[in-house]
């Protein structure tokens, strides 16, 4: 071949291929061949918000394979006897199956209740009750470093992993990494965690039809749900809940101190920003599946819905940190026997079975 | 030395291909050129910029509080060109939430004129005020997800939610305006060029115009708390809504 046309054609090649992103590391299996991912098929529910996905790590089969995966394996803790699933049981919307406080691998015991996992990627302030990691990814890693729950080392991790060939395949697959490490043992769960989703409740249903398919103690308990609470005012005694709990997340953005305590003895929000006036601020969760993650507060305080509503009618401190939206409960709200009935009623009208037996939630090791 | 010359001219030719072209503006149906205006709000109180919740205010009846949250969406956005033309900039919106550190937006389509006002809406039109919130994407501002103002699918937005606490009693005060009929419509003087460049504006919310102007609000006399469309409270509070905004500076983003 002529020498000039030989350059030209290399250059040409050389030059245009050198305009393409880098597809990965590269040698997986001996080859240069990198493994292709497939995007994630997420159903958008329309009673969601649309998915909000990472767009530094969009979930794909393989990623949420392996995230799930990992979830699931006790592996990931020092004695290899507690999986994240562990303390976050499918069958109680991921928390701790109706423990105040998880134990840990020796023993131990946490401070605050398990927190349950489903739509997660519309969380915008912060994982964990006080929202210390800005990121999934980065929650997802401290429970396995935490000597009070799994107490594993992220080295000896990587050791265990690496020397294991079906995530050195899963991994590689997922990530064409050739070394597993510890941003992506991150970034696989994230990506498993962020496709949980529950949005197929009997209210999002009732949204649907108008609210037929309720019965007359879920309709009455929805309407005091949404009802504005007047201290002065002995005929309008709403609960006020739905200005932190509005749909269709049943959450808020703000971390909020909803007076638990006269002086909380938590930090809540306090030890992160080191903020006195974030004592006792703590995330505001999603009232989606109540029924199934009690006990409730950050602490696990309250045993049943009961409580809770009592506490909020009746039992709320005032401490200078009190979230004003607290301004119309902190004064007492009266409801009858039969209106916290009506609430309860209403509430567990959030609980989402598909979500609670969602295979692609389940162990995959099963 | 031709062949070299050819090799390295296609060399030049090749590795210059794969630069990105710089962006050109864009262009309306016209074809007439817009650019962004971005517009960043600051929020005084007697001229000094708010510190939320640590910041101390007087309020009329001494009260000293503290300011924790100002949110709020704008909306109904149009320009005035100085022949009295109206631009208008459908279905943009701003979300307003310092303590999200949301504290600015961009205008997009601004074609360019001679500019003598500028207008917008706080609050929605009832159409889009009770439109599905589960149709914005979550860096949207009527997601509310993002913007923590709406009132499940009831209620619509709260247009604006004042919220803070009376240093000396303690007492919260809470006030959440909404309803169509409480949209409050401005029309502020400005007077700039727009050329070729993107341009920044400053505009500024002034706090204590909400409890003195034209009317003295006295969260110890009149209410710590609304939620309401209709009541005395949301009344008195909007009218003294009118005159909170105002525009500091328009230029060219250097």
């Amino acid at each position: 071949m002529n020498k000039f046309l030989g350059i030209s054609v290399i250059l040409l090649l050389t030059g245009f291929t050198s305009c393409k992103e880098d597809p990965g590391t590269g040698k997986v299996n001996g080859t240069l061949t990198p493994y292709e991912q497939t995007p994630y098929d997420y159903f958008e529910n329309p009673n969601l918000p649309p998915p909000n996905f990472p767009k530094d790590n969009m979930p794909t089969v393989e990623g949420v394979e392996l995230g799930r995966m990992l979830f699931y394996d006790p592996i990931l803790s020092g004695d290899s006897s507690l999986s994240c699933s562990g303390c976050h049981n499918q069958a109680f919307a991921f928390t701790d199956n109706g423990r105040q406080f998880s134990t840990g691998i020796n023993g131990d015991q946490g401070r605050r209740n398990s927190m349950p996992i489903f739509n997660l990627m519309w969380h915008l302030d912060g994982f964990f009750w006080d929202g210390r990691s800005e990121l999934l990814r980065h929650q997802a890693i401290e429970p396995i470093k935490d000597p009070i729950e799994m107490d594993e080392t992220i080295a000896y991790l990587l050791v265990k992993l690496n020397r294991d060939a079906m995530y050195k395949e899963a991994f590689a697959k997922a990530f064409n990494i050739t070394e597993i490490d510890e941003e992506h043992v991150a970034l696989a769960l994230e990506q498993f965690m962020m496709t949980i989703t529950s949005g197929y409740s009997k209210f999002d249903l009732g949204r649907t039809v108008g609210f037929s398919n309720f019965t007359p103690a879920e309709m009455r308990g929805l309407e005091i749900f949404n009802a504005e609470s007047y201290p002065n005012d002995p005929n309008n005694k709403g609960g006020d809940c739905f200005h932190c709990h509005s749909a269709p997340l049943f959450m808020t953005r703000a971390l909020m101190n909803t007076g638990l305590d006269s002086f909380s003895t938590d930090p809540g929000l306090e030890g992160v920003t080191g903020d006195p006036k974030d004592r006792g601020k703590f995330k505001v969760p999603s009232l989606r599946n109540i029924e199934m993650t009690a006990p409730y507060m950050h602490d696990g305080r309250f045993a049943t819905l009961d409580e809770v509503i009592e506490f909020y009618a009746n039992g709320v401190h005032f401490n200078a940190n009190l979230d004003p939206n607290m301004h119309a409960l902190q004064d007492s709200v009266y409801l009858s026997p039969q209106q916290r009935s009506d609430l309860i009623a209403f509430l567990k009208t959030l609980t989402d079975e598909d979500f609670l037996n969602n295979e692609e939630y389940s162990n995959p090791f099963n | 030395m031709k062949k070299l010359f050819y090799i390295l001219t296609l060399s030049a030719f090749v590795f210059t291909a794969c630069e990105e072209k710089p962006p050109e503006p864009p262009v309306v149906n016209d074809g007439e050129e817009v650019q962004e205006m971005t517009v960043t709000m600051s929020h005084t109180f007697d001229g000094a910029d708010i510190e939320l919740t640590s910041g101390e205010y007087v309020l009329p009846g001494n009260h000293i509080v503290n300011i924790t949250r100002v949110s709020y969406i704008l909306s109904n956005f149009y320009l005035v060109k100085s022949n009295d033309e109206k631009v208008m900039l459908e279905d943009q919106y701003a979300l307003l939430q310092p303590r999200n550190g949301d504290i600015s937006f961009t205008l997009k389509d601004v074609p360019k004129g001679d500019y003598k006002a500028v207008g917008f809406s706080l609050g929605l039109d009832s159409a889009i005020n009770h439109g599905d919130p589960n149709q914005y994407p979550v860096d949207h501002p009527l997601s509310s997800v993002n913007n923590s103002l709406h009132w499940s699918w009831v209620g619509g937005y709260i247009f604006i939610a004042l919220e803070g606490k009376d240093v000396n009693s303690s007492e919260s005060f809470v006030f959440h305006i909404a309803g169509s009929q409480n949209m409050i419509d401005y029309e502020l003087p400005i007077s700039f060029t727009k050329g070729n460049k993107a341009m920044n504006a400053d505009f500024e919310l002034m706090y204590e115009e909400i409890f003195s102007n034209p009317q003295t609000f006295d969260i110890g006399v009149d209410g710590m708390s609304t939620h309401s469309t209709t009541d005395p409270v949301t009344l008195k509070l909007v009218g003294n809504m009118g005159d909170m905004f105002k525009v500091n500076s328009v230029v060219d983003n250097e």
